[in-house]
């Protein structure tokens, strides 16, 4: 299937990387979007930048998410994805930045869209990585209790045994029915 | 509990009066609707015009636990949603009964993941389980009927249920669940041999 | 009733509800709203303080759904995931099937066969109209007209029976498969399907007699929970909320997939942004829809269903039966590997469901699971707006607000 890669976007990323040499590491195409590749630390001008650019605003957050690149490459483990569009062009662009374990950290995005809140709660709450200026950070989907990220590679699918943990042991059906003797279905009374 | 002891009969064996007694509350159990997902949805259609449920009896939904004898646990049962379905079943009044509809409430269903609880009755004494994803409307109200069945045999004694039978305690409190801590295990990537399809 | 101050200020970026405050002075209250509540749709809970019966701030609590998704996503094949999308929006889920396959096929880059394409497009509006019928059900139930109910989902359930014609489930269908669809429609689904045309409007003509010049659906709804363009844009919300604002965009439209392309149809805008105009958007949406249906079944012509390259969908049965090729590939993608092995690469895919803007976001590393699997579900923006929206209003308005947003948990907790 064909797949055509729309100009102004990709014109886009190019003034961004003219004003940001350093900062844009790649521009990527796939199918029929544009993936610009930066360094975490600017994440926030550049973003910024290309919400304010004067031919081609992005003005509307899609969404904030991450990756886990452990199993995938040997680059920074996480890697932040931030979606945007262009509400009058009806234009995409990605934006990802890659950040490294032990402390992985960015700058927020609440100030730009308040709409950014709980999509960076949940990134923080899946994956643990501390979003910089966010007003509430702290755990979205999951228990405030629980151990762990649940979306990062290294953790079971079926969980640390949380879930589990029941002080009593559940009754055996044999049990419940012996103490409850009463004809379960079939009979007509 | 209810009207036998009201009426001072919990010492004896009435059969007359617990028929009768057992016979109007078959026919008038008003269902606690716990709704979480989709089974809710088959709930909501069970309620509706084409498979009435008010025909057997169950007209009054009013998502109020005091007022209600049966709770229908519909839908997935998260982490989180423990301690709110355990108070949820407290506040009921006796007699009691609950319906486990669908495969997430009865077994945790489709879901073996990290929040999911694999089975409300690891920590409520169910009475009756409808299979299904979600069960058809019929289905839940074949386990109406089964409920009733068992409501025809209830003999009141006067013991509270969660004395009748031993409900297994559930510590869901951030606190409790530190001494857990230590036994917590890691089983390997997600991959792991627990979900379907992995090979 | 309405408040002193007509409109809420924007909200400052940055300031957002803080958690679980304590009461600033004595006429203050904190209220728990949810998570188990006749008028909360499903697992919701926000914690509201209050002023006598006005709102002053909210913040909601989410997760009591959670189910983990999208670590299942890392664990199970793309096909398999099939069924999960069903469970997320479970008021509309054959659209959440076809947003999630799509999303695949743009990764594999495969493309569907026309008729496929045509039955993803009836399918799809019918979705809508199931998910709308419960949207206004339920809404209509908590401002209190309960006949409404009954009559929406009436046509639920004839809904119902056409999914359960096509698919055999009555509404987690999984209808969809990646390159085309689980089976052709049987010879009953086109009669059925033009039955439930022919007397669909009846419904929504009865439905609109009933509430919009009704003085108390009026009073109830009309400036209730005002949110224009800007906020709409600052806080992500899309679809018939935003639409109710006066934001003209629709993904149907503005970016078309399927064949929404060669479809004739309008889009409804409203302009005060309050709970009447969404309701309003809502109604006009399901004649859009129904619309929609018709001019898909005139369109509909005879044709394969599936993708041909037996590499990566499972043949048509005649082929497995009458063909050694057919039996192989049937053989060989049951037995080796179940599906696609997708290149690796990372797409986005945003379809417009009844909510809003339904996108997946898969990163593929060229195995037969997806590597990571993201959907981006317009519940949680918009439940996330819900607080501002509410602010300054009472008690009972917000339950009016929370029902035009129509946030339905499984699609927000995942």
């Amino acid at each position: 299937m064909e797949y055509k890669i729309p100009e102004p976007v990709l014109r886009a990323a190019e003034r961004l990387k003219e004003r940001y040499p350093e900062s844009v590491q790649e521009i990527r195409t796939h199918r029929d979007e544009v993936t610009v590749e930066v360094d975490a630390t600017r994440v926030h001008t550049l973003i910024q930048s290309l919400r304010d650019d004067l031919e081609l605003p992005f003005d509307f957050l899609v969404d904030i998410t991450a990756v886990d690149y452990l199993d995938y490459d040997d680059g920074m483990r996480y890697g932040l994805k931030y979606h945007l569009l262009s509400m009058k062009h009806n234009l995409r662009i990605r934006v990802s930045a890659r950040v490294d374990d032990p402390e992985p950290r960015v700058r927020s995005l609440a100030d730009l869209w308040p709409g950014a809140n709980w999509l960076e709660r949940e990134v923080y709450d899946m994956f643990g990585i501390v979003f910089e200026g966010h007003p509430n950070l702290k755990r979205l989907l999951n228990p405030e209790y629980i151990q762990g990220y649940p979306l990062r590679r290294d953790y079971p699918t079926a969980g640390l045994g949380e879930r589990d943990i029941f002080d009593q042991p559940a009754l055996e059906p044999e049990e419940v029915l012996r103490k409850n003797p009463v004809p379960l279905s079939g009979e007509l009374n | 509990m209810g009207l036998e002891e009201k009426l001072g009969f919990s010492d004896f064996f009435t059969t007359q009066v617990d028929a009768i007694l057992n016979w109007a509350r078959k026919n008038s159990l008003w269902p606690m609707p716990f709704g979480t997902a989709c089974c809710a949805i088959e709930m909501m259609a069970t309620m509706a015009a084409r498979y009435d449920i008010s025909r057997f009896g169950s007209e009054v939904i009013r998502f109020s636990p005091r007022q209600s004898d049966l709770l229908i646990v519909s839908g997935r049962v998260a982490m989180k949603m423990v301690p709110i379905l355990k108070r949820i079943y407290g506040q009921m009044p006796d007699p009691k009964w609950i319906i486990s509809m669908g495969a997430c409430a009865s077994t945790g269903g489709v879901f073996n993941s990290y929040t999911q609880i694999q089975g409300v009755d690891q920590f409520l004494p169910v009475d009756v389980y409808v299979p299904g994803c979600p069960p058809h409307p019929e289905d839940l109200l074949e386990g109406l009927l089964a409920v009733q069945r068992i409501v025809e045999n209830y003999r009141n004694t006067g013991v509270h249920a969660h004395e009748r039978i031993e409900i297994p305690k559930t510590p869901w409190t951030p606190e409790s669940l530190q001494k857990y801590q230590a036994t917590l295990t890691t089983a390997g990537t997600p991959a792991d041999k627990s979900q379907p399809g992995a090979n | 009733m309405s408040p002193e101050n007509s409109m809420p200020d924007l909200l400052l970026p940055g300031s957002s509800a803080v958690a679980f405050v304590e009461p600033i002075d004595d006429e203050q209250l904190i209220l728990n709203f949810g998570p188990q509540h006749p008028a909360m749709h499903g697992t919701l809970r926000v914690v509201l303080r209050v002023e006598g019966e006005k709102i002053v701030e909210g913040e909601p609590d989410i997760g009591f759904l959670h189910t983990g998704f999208e670590k299942l996503g890392e664990a199970w094949t793309y096909t398999q995931w099939i069924v999960t999308t069903d469970r997320m929006n479970y008021l509309s889920p054959v659209a959440n099937n076809l947003a999630y396959t799509m999303a695949v096929e743009k990764l594999l880059g495969m493309e569907v066969p026309e008729r496929a394409e045509w039955i993803r497009v009836i399918m799809a509006e019918l979705s809508r109209i199931a998910d709308h019928c419960v949207w206004l059900g339920t809404h209509a139930l908590d401002l209190g007209a309960f006949t409404v109910f009954l009559y929406a989902f009436q046509e639920r359930e004839k809904i119902y029976d056409l999914i359960e014609i096509a698919s055999g489930a009555r509404f987690t269908a999984s209808y969809t498969r990646i390159g085309g669809l689980r089976a052709d429609l049987p010879d009953e689904f086109l009669p059925a399907l033009k039955d439930f045309q022919d007397h669909f409007l009846a419904m929504v003509d009865d439905v609109e007699a009933l509430l919009n010049a009704n003085r108390i659906w009026m009073d109830r709804t009309q400036g209730i929970g005002v949110f224009n363009a800007e906020q709409c844009r600052l806080w992500g919300v899309t679809g018939p909320a935003a639409r109710g604002a006066g934001v003209d965009r629709d993904i149907r439209k503005a970016e078309p997939y399927l064949t929404y392309d060669r479809i004739d149809f309008e889009v409804p805008v409203g302009e005060h942004g309050d709970v009447y105009d969404r309701y309003l958007v809502r109604m006009e949406e399901l004649k859009q829809s129904h619309r929609i249906i018709d001019q898909c079944i005139r369109n509909l012509k005879p044709g394969p269903i599936r993708h041909p390259d037996a590499k990566y969908t499972l043949p048509e049965k005649k082929e497995v039966y009458g063909s050694i090729e057919g039996l192989i590939h049937h053989f060989k993608l049951i037995m080796e590997g179940h599906g696609p092995f997708p290149e690796r690469g990372e797409v986005y895919v945003a379809n417009e469901t009844a909510n809003g803007e339904l996108g997946f976001y898969l990163v593929s590393d060229g195995s037969q699971r997806p590597y990571r699997l993201r959907c981006r579900p317009p519940s949680l923006l918009h439940y996330q707006a819900f607080p501002q929206m509410a602010k300054g209003y009472t008690i009972g308005d917000s339950v009016g607000i929370l029902g035009s947003l129509n946030v339905i948990a499984g699609e927000l907790d995942r």
